[in-house]
């Protein structure tokens, strides 16, 4: 196959951040793993569409592996919205971590509660930052991946045959049975012995 | 619908058993912290990130509300399902992309109904629209999976045939 196959960067950068970038705000916490499916979906759907145009290959791999890409891209610009607008509001403050934690109905034991706040304390909330960045990229890829995947069988592309003219190709000529030796004769006619 | 090859069947029963974990999980924390092990609640921040956790549309199954949702637990037991029906199964299911857009249309609207303020769907039919679209993703999934796990030099035999 001598189709080259498009760049993966351009629908990954385009559909990871977007989402991401929309899945970072605070007003759009919810159904996180989604924006990140999603992510992976419509960069196999953008890259589906390019690879339709140029006659390239897009199958299941491929958007397991564009949704990877698209991953990363998505779990770094959502953590680095969100931690924008956490550090801009001063939710990650001692105070604020305190309320949130207290107001957390999930968070049924007060001994955990008291446990999570003291190594907040103890770390501070750069650390927090990091580590709520590291599992945003991680989900992010994860998910991001699943949608990819998903993305890729449904939208599969075949790769377009190059030309078959007479004219010149990088693809070797159909090879028949016995190369270019001549046919084999007609079997001769039976001749009578008497 | 297409047979799975032995190598896909294994990669399908690994992504399985990590789906069942995944639900096991979100069944098991509240169960744990009923029985004892308060500090089960420490594990519901494992999937802070991957759903809002609002506990009034968390499903309860008797033990207390789960970590996730109803809408996200629809989807993720949804899942699960459509990557178990293909393993038990034996068959490759493949259909359009459009049919997961319908069976997510409900929940869709729900969703937008919710962002607009306005009254939704309580969580057991929230769980039972979720359901759909995660069973038609699981199977999807799973045909990804079948896919990437088939061997790259079959020759001319027809894709998953085995």
């Amino acid at each position: 196959m001598d189709t080259k196959a498009p760049s993966m960067l351009l629908p990954a950068v385009i559909a990871g951040g977007a989402l991401g970038f929309v899945s970072g705000l605070p007003i759009s916490n919810c159904a996180c793993c989604l924006w990140a499916a999603g992510a992976g979906l419509l960069a196999a759907f953008l890259y589906s569409k390019k690879c339709t145009a140029d006659g390239a290959e897009f199958n299941t791999g491929k958007g397991g592996v564009l949704g990877l890409l698209t991953g990363a891209v998505f779990g770094v610009v959502g953590s680095v919205v969100n931690s924008i607008f956490s550090l801009l509001t001063g939710g990650l403050d001692i105070e604020s971590m305190r309320e949130a934690i207290d107001a957390n109905p999930m968070i049924t034991d007060p001994e955990a509660a008291d446990q999570a706040l003291q190594v907040f304390e103890s770390v501070g909330p750069m650390f927090f930052i990091l580590i709520f960045a590291l599992i945003w990229i991680v989900l992010g890829v994860l998910f991001a991946a699943l949608g990819g995947l998903i993305g890729g069988t449904a939208f599969k592309v075949a790769a377009v045959p190059p030309d078959t003219g007479g004219g010149w190709s990088s693809s070797p000529p159909p090879m028949t049975p016995g190369g270019n030796e001549p046919p084999p004769p007609p079997p001769a006619a039976p001749t009578d012995p008497y | 619908m297409r047979a799975i090859e032995v190598r896909g069947r294994r990669w399908l029963a690994v992504a399985t058993t990590a789906a069942f974990l995944v639900c096991a999980a979100v069944v098991l924390i509240p169960i744990a912290e009923h029985s004892g092990w308060p500090r089960a609640s420490l594990l519901r921040l494992f999937f802070q990130p991957a759903c809002h956790q609002i506990t009034d549309r968390c499903l309860d199954l008797g033990a207390g509300v789960l970590p996730i949702c109803a809408r996200c637990a629809g989807l993720y037991a949804g899942g699960f399902a459509g990557l178990l029906m293909t393993l038990v199964g034996g068959r490759r299911v493949h259909f359009r992309f459009r049919w997961l857009v319908v069976a997510a249309a409900p929940s869709i609207v729900d969703f937008g109904l919710g962002l607009a303020h306005l009254p939704t769907l309580p969580n057991w039919p929230r769980f039972a629209l979720a359901l759909a679209p995660g069973l038609l993703a699981g199977l999807l999934l799973a045909d990804a999976v079948c896919e990437i796990a088939r061997p790259r030099d079959t020759g001319t035999s027809e894709p998953g045939i085995t």
